[in-house]
């Protein structure tokens, strides 16, 4: 089959299931709900009781449009490039020369944060999890990933808290290690692997919170790349007697893909939350009453004054909902047009740290992993504002490279 | 210069180069499709379906927060009400079931739905601790009606009654 021939055929394909989706289903759904259809489809609806047919319907329609959407992006792609100009792409895109040190700067700012919360806050210490390690075993559910980890031990070990202890311990000296890039590569996976252990252990009893996950994934990134290559006491040691160490100008095609691969799943994780909201409620989530809701429902359990008083605002609660919505679901445009970094992301951490003053959650994991975004800053407008105010001057101004322009490269 | 050391440093890189090449990136690659595809399906596809997609940590879907609420509407508060075997009432508290605020509506959803195995350990270690015996649990819910403006209680309302079995609980407890 030639590409042509392969368009046609998906174009076909793609008329067909509109026509299926919204002239045959419906009629599938009606007969399925009444109980006439195959048994196979009856089953399917389980929730006769609480919801009409019309949610089912309304359900199809956003699936099956979602489904269409998510097949023509996938194949696309493939239909409209040759294997090799795909391959290509994926090289340049993913494995582009980059300067190490944006890498490094990641890991001193990403695992800095996720060692501060570690060892200061309440959430995560010791004392959290000796009530965890008390807890009853019936409500003991581990992960899947912590099976992976307990796995020699048996499918229903269960750490005890001396164990949680000395793995605590040592995935805060490990943390110290990656910090300082001491021994960077092994350091950093103790301190992935000890962060990952530790949190599934955690989420294993019901309760469960995404605001951890993103900075788990980051660290193992952080491990598989060399982010310990520049500023780090390992490239210190190992260059102390060269006289021209020119650490700014040090590239690699690994150093590009972790901030890449992180800021892409940020643009993912925000799409998700917004799209969410816009399912779960739909147009009424930015009736001001959803936002006032949570605000007072977190702020009063956890004791926040400026959470109250703006619990009370209702337009100041429309406005911050659509803003909210907008900004979750248009992030990833910050990665086709870089210059909104300067827009997307200030706005960002004013949301997080609104939410953390209003007592409604600590995103404090999604901050730290903006520095992802700094060779985005740098290069679109950073460098010359930087030069211009006179804030730094040197070898930082004129040997850190810029992006090229003209190409619009998304990042570095 | 072609001095043997020259010549060797020159080939164990161009060896370096070959092994990178033809091993390294295609590695990344798969890491990169594999962690970008799974959040991807987990984000998009699969948050029309399924509203909740947790089991799956670190890759999960966001659903925090996304329901629609209305003015006037009730934020509904679950507690857990302890009857001893003198009649007594006492409300069990967070602190009772260890772990913290988000373990203990666990503990309150358990009792409504008669989780047997949850609801025996909890009461064991209450009793254990508060040295007394429990007959029966009730769940409650005592919202808050929210105007905007100002806050009030509302009726409470009893969820579930769960006698417990104390036959099968009560071991070792004075």
């Amino acid at each position: 089959m030639t590409r042509r021939q392969a368009q046609i055929a998906l174009l076909l394909c793609g008329v067909a299931w509109i026509l299926l989706s919204t002239l045959i289903a419906p009629g599938i759904i009606q007969s399925a709900y009444d109980g006439r259809s195959y048994e196979i489809l009856n089953r399917l609806i389980s929730g006769r009781a609480e919801h009409s047919v019309d949610f089912y319907l309304r359900k199809w329609v956003i699936a099956s449009w979602m489904a269409l959407i998510v097949t023509i992006v996938v194949l696309l792609p493939v239909l409209l490039f040759t294997p090799k100009q795909l391959f290509k792409a994926w090289r340049r895109y993913w494995f582009r020369l980059a300067p190490l040190v944006y890498l490094a700067l990641f890991r001193i700012i990403a695992v800095g944060t996720q060692l501060i919360l570690m060892l200061l806050e309440r959430d995560y210490g010791l004392r959290r999890f000796a009530g965890l390690a008390a807890l009853p075993g019936s409500m003991y559910k581990p992960l899947p990933i912590l099976h992976l980890f307990l796995l020699p031990f048996g499918p229903s070990a269960r750490p005890s808290f001396a164990v949680l202890t000395l793995i605590y311990w040592l995935t805060a000296v490990a943390g110290i290690g990656a910090l300082f890039g001491l021994k960077s590569r092994p350091s950093l996976f103790i301190f992935a692997a000890g962060s990952t252990f530790l949190q599934a252990f955690a989420y294993s009893f019901g309760d469960l919170h995404h605001r951890e996950a993103l900075m788990v994934i980051t660290l193992w990134l952080l491990a598989l790349s060399p982010s310990g290559r520049v500023l780090s006491l390992d490239s210190y040691l190992a260059t102390r007697k060269t006289p021209n160490r020119k650490w700014l100008q040090k590239k690699s095609i690994f150093a590009a893909w972790p901030l890449l691969l992180v800021q892409n799943l940020l643009g993912l994780v925000y799409l998700d939350a917004a799209l969410r909201k816009l399912l779960a409620g739909g147009a009424a989530w930015v009736n001001g009453y959803t936002f006032q809701y949570y605000v007072y429902k977190d702020a009063s359990r956890r004791g926040s004054e400026f959470g109250l008083c703006l619990a009370q605002q209702h337009a100041a609660a429309c406005v911050l909902s659509w803003v909210t919505i907008l900004w979750e679901g248009t992030f990833f445009f910050v990665l086709i047009f870089p210059r909104l970094v300067w827009i997307y992301l200030p706005l960002g951490i004013g949301l997080h740290i609104g939410m953390a003053l209003a007592g409604v959650a600590t995103f404090s994991q999604f901050m730290a992993l903006y520095a992802a975004f700094i060779p985005l800053f740098w290069n679109y407008g950073g460098r010359w504002l930087v030069v211009k105010c006179g804030l730094l001057r040197g070898p930082v101004t004129t040997e850190l490279p810029v992006a090229d322009r003209p190409v619009q490269q998304p990042v570095i | 210069m072609n001095t043997p050391r020259a010549i060797y440093r020159r080939y164990s890189r161009r060896r370096a180069h070959r092994l990178i090449s033809s091993f390294a990136i295609p590695c990344v690659s798969l890491v990169i499709a594999f962690i970008w595809a799974v959040q991807f399906v987990v984000s998009v596809p699969l948050s029309v379906i399924a509203p909740e997609i947790k089991r799956s940590w670190p890759i999960v879907g966001y659903p925090m927060y996304s329901g629609a609420h209305f003015a006037g509407e009730e934020i509904p508060r679950l507690a857990v009400v302890g009857i001893t075997d003198n009649s007594e009432e006492m409300d069990v508290l967070s602190e009772d079931v260890g772990g913290g605020y988000w373990h203990f509506q666990i503990f309150a959803n358990a009792v409504r739905h008669s989780n047997k195995e949850i609801v025996q350990d909890v009461v064991r270690t209450y009793e254990a601790r508060h040295k007394v015996r429990l007959v029966a649990l009730r769940v409650e819910n005592r919202p808050l009606r929210w105007n905007n403006v100002e806050v009030q209680a509302a009726t409470i309302q009893v969820l579930w009654n769960y006698r417990l079995d104390t036959a099968e609980h009560n071991e070792g407890v004075p």
